[in-house]
């Protein structure tokens, strides 16, 4: 099975409508509905504000462009708002926050492995033994604040164990810069997979940075501020990795396809007939929304999209439990470290880092603090 | 399927039993440090806020007086409280009875018209209060500190009362929780107003909380009815969980 870009035309933009009832569906069940489900509502909410920030960007940036790109970005802010409503209200801020630590965890790993360039592997890597260890800080957070398992939210699929400490994982910014992929050389997927991932991440950072100050308690507060300056570093990097010689009418044409790819994903997944009839009506207007892409390239570059864009994809992401991978990479990679461009053991880091990170961790670190003494256990450490 | 457990996903969940058991290096200390580290911004705190000063002094006694001229005024911070709190009553009132108006099977359900009443009751008890704190020269629009913590304190409940998920008995329990904060937050009034030397205003009072003290009895009464009549869910949330026991060993 696949999805052939050029033929398979979706649904047409003006034909793309809403209604505010329409918009507000019924939630998933907190209980009931599998853990992928709401990762996969988590991801494509993050694919959604992604090419809405960017095609505000590229408006900022192209006169010509910012009726089109109206048009394009009024039906992805009303996908948006539909997805991101998926999600009950009987998830609390931080049952959300494990969820959406689990979705950056189960993706990463699994691009992580999908990703042919190597050095973009290793990016992927390193960032997830990164958010594998905000999950074990936010599910001690989830304990001992609320009394929570965080496991119900996880369903058994992903580890709570500790990763790269977080209080380690702060970095001077000239360590987060990476080098890019080469946009006439890298194959499609690996560009998917970088706007993919870039997506959730930057979606995860605006979560934290907004939910922080709802937290009474100063932990609370203080580990917010702390991983939300983890998720800044892990955008500025995986941002870093996509080729800025790119045309704004190249990114689109990108971030449109993308949205085909990931939608196309969620379609071939999905466990919720209810759920999965959405996927499939968004990967409709998606593919509608990448024809009108490909009229906006062909205008701008005067050139074919088949430049760009493969005629095929069959490739999706795998969603399923990652555990394997991920302590294998626990296992082998956990002293890793970045000076620069580079990856090095932990004696090599830069004294730019080293400087920075005492500091940020000047008085005390957030993370060791809220898990001192934690280990996970089901139903709680107050468990017999 | 309920899949929130660890027998539900037997295989998976020791693996990450395990998992948790045998890779985690925990660092020195506890729980106690989230509470060493509030303690230490406790010091630091400047509090919840002020009560808006009283713009007279008409219809306060002697007592209040001296109160509100060294900035421990009790009564008005109560009296907000009381106030923020019938007021919201009233509203959840309204979600229970548009959850009744929504719901399935009503023979089954307590008297709509008893339900009326007592939201009638909790506006009464609103505009009461509002007046009371008028006539001692408050501001009954001002929200004081304790009028505050209690909003926040209650956040939780319009969630459960205005999602569309939770059922009628579900939404009770909830005013089952209103009712005995409102019962005690009534008894204290009645005791601030007598050592206030309010003695008209705990009679007042005293009216409110008869009222009161017979919500609750009825609501705790509809509550353990529904509950022991097996109507903690409802008719279609029961079919879920008639599952089938082989989808859960697949899983």
């Amino acid at each position: 099975m696949s999805l052939n870009l050029f033929k398979d035309k979706g649904i047409p933009l003006e034909k793309q409508i809403f209604s505010w009832r329409d918009l507000i569906q019924q939630p998933i069940s907190k209980l009931n509905d599998d853990a992928f489900t709401r990762i996969r509502i988590i991801l494509m909410n993050g694919i959604e504000n992604e090419a809405s920030f960017f095609s505000h960007a590229c408006a900022r940036m192209n006169r010509d462009l910012q009726t089109p790109l109206a048009i394009i970005r009024r039906v992805e802010q009303h996908q948006a708002s539909l997805i991101n409503c998926l999600i009950g209200p009987d998830h609390n801020l931080l049952e959300t926050t494990i969820a959406y630590e689990q979705a950056e965890i189960e993706i990463t790993a699994a691009l992580a492995q999908q990703e042919m360039d190597s050095y973009l592997a290793q990016i992927y890597r390193y960032g997830l033994l990164e958010d594998f260890d905000h999950l074990y800080r936010f599910t001690s957070l989830l304990d001992r604040l609320e009394g929570k398992d965080a496991n119900t939210i996880l369903q058994n699929y992903t580890d709570i164990i500790p990763g790269r400490q977080t209080k380690e994982e702060h970095r001077d910014p000239h360590d987060d810069i990476k080098r890019h992929y080469n946009k006439d050389m890298a194959e499609v997927m690996t560009k998917f997979h970088a706007l993919t991932i870039l997506s959730l991440e930057q979606q995860t950072h605006h979560f934290y940075m907004n939910i922080g100050q709802m937290f009474s308690d100063p932990t609370a507060r203080q580990l917010y501020a702390e991983i939300a300056s983890t998720e800044e570093q892990h955008i500025t990097q995986y941002e870093s990795m996509i080729d800025t010689r790119e045309t704004w009418a190249e990114k689109l044409l990108l971030h449109e396809a993308n949205e085909v790819y990931n939608y196309y994903s969620c379609v071939a997944h999905e466990t919720n007939p209810r759920i999965k009839a959405i996927w499939e009506r968004f990967l409709d207007y998606e593919l509608g929304q990448l024809q009108a892409a490909m009229e906006i390239f062909k205008q701008e570059e005067k050139r074919d999209p088949a430049e760009i864009l493969p005629e095929k994809i069959s490739e999706t992401i795998p969603y399923k439990s990652q555990r394997t991978f991920v302590r294998m990479i626990l296992k082998d990679e956990i002293n890793l470290k970045v000076k620069g461009k580079k990856f090095v053991t932990s004696e090599a880091e830069s004294n730019w880092t080293l400087k920075y990170r005492e500091q940020i961790n000047n008085d005390h670190s957030p993370s060791e603090k809220v898990s001192a003494g934690y280990i996970w256990k089901p139903g709680t450490e107050l468990s017999m | 399927m309920n899949r929130t457990g660890t027998i539900i996903s037997p295989l998976d969940s020791i693996k990450t039993i395990k998992g948790a058991s045998e890779l985690t290096r925990p660092t020195q200390g506890d729980c106690t440090e989230i509470g060493n580290n509030r303690i230490l911004h406790m010091q630091e705190a400047e509090g919840i806020g002020s009560i808006a000063f009283p713009t007279s002094i008409k219809g306060v006694t002697e007592i209040m007086h001296e109160q509100i001229m060294t900035g421990n005024h009790a009564m008005m911070d109560k009296l907000g409280e009381r106030l923020v709190f019938e007021r919201m009553g009233a509203r959840l009132y309204e979600a229970l009875i548009t959850k009744y108006n929504g719901s399935p099977h009503q023979e089954r359900l307590p008297e709509l018209t008893r339900i009326e009443q007592f939201y009638l009751e909790k506006l009464k008890h609103f505009q009461n209060v509002s007046e009371v704190i008028t006539n001692l020269g408050g501001d009954p629009t001002a929200l004081t500190p304790a009028a505050d913590v209690i909003g926040t304190a209650t956040m939780g409940w319009i969630q459960v009362l205005t999602d569309p998920r939770t059922n009628f008995l579900q939404s009770l329990e909830i005013m089952l929780h209103l009712e005995l904060v409102d019962n005690a937050g009534w008894e204290l009034m009645i005791e601030l107003a007598e050592r206030n030397g309010l003695g008209d205003l705990a009679i007042q009072f005293q009216q409110i909380l008869d009222e009161e003290a017979f919500h609750l009895i009825t609501v705790k009464q509809w509550v353990q009815e529904l509950t022991l009549n097996n109507e903690i869910i409802s008719p279609e949330q029961n079919a879920v969980l008639e599952f089938d026991i082989d989808s859960i060993t697949k899983h």
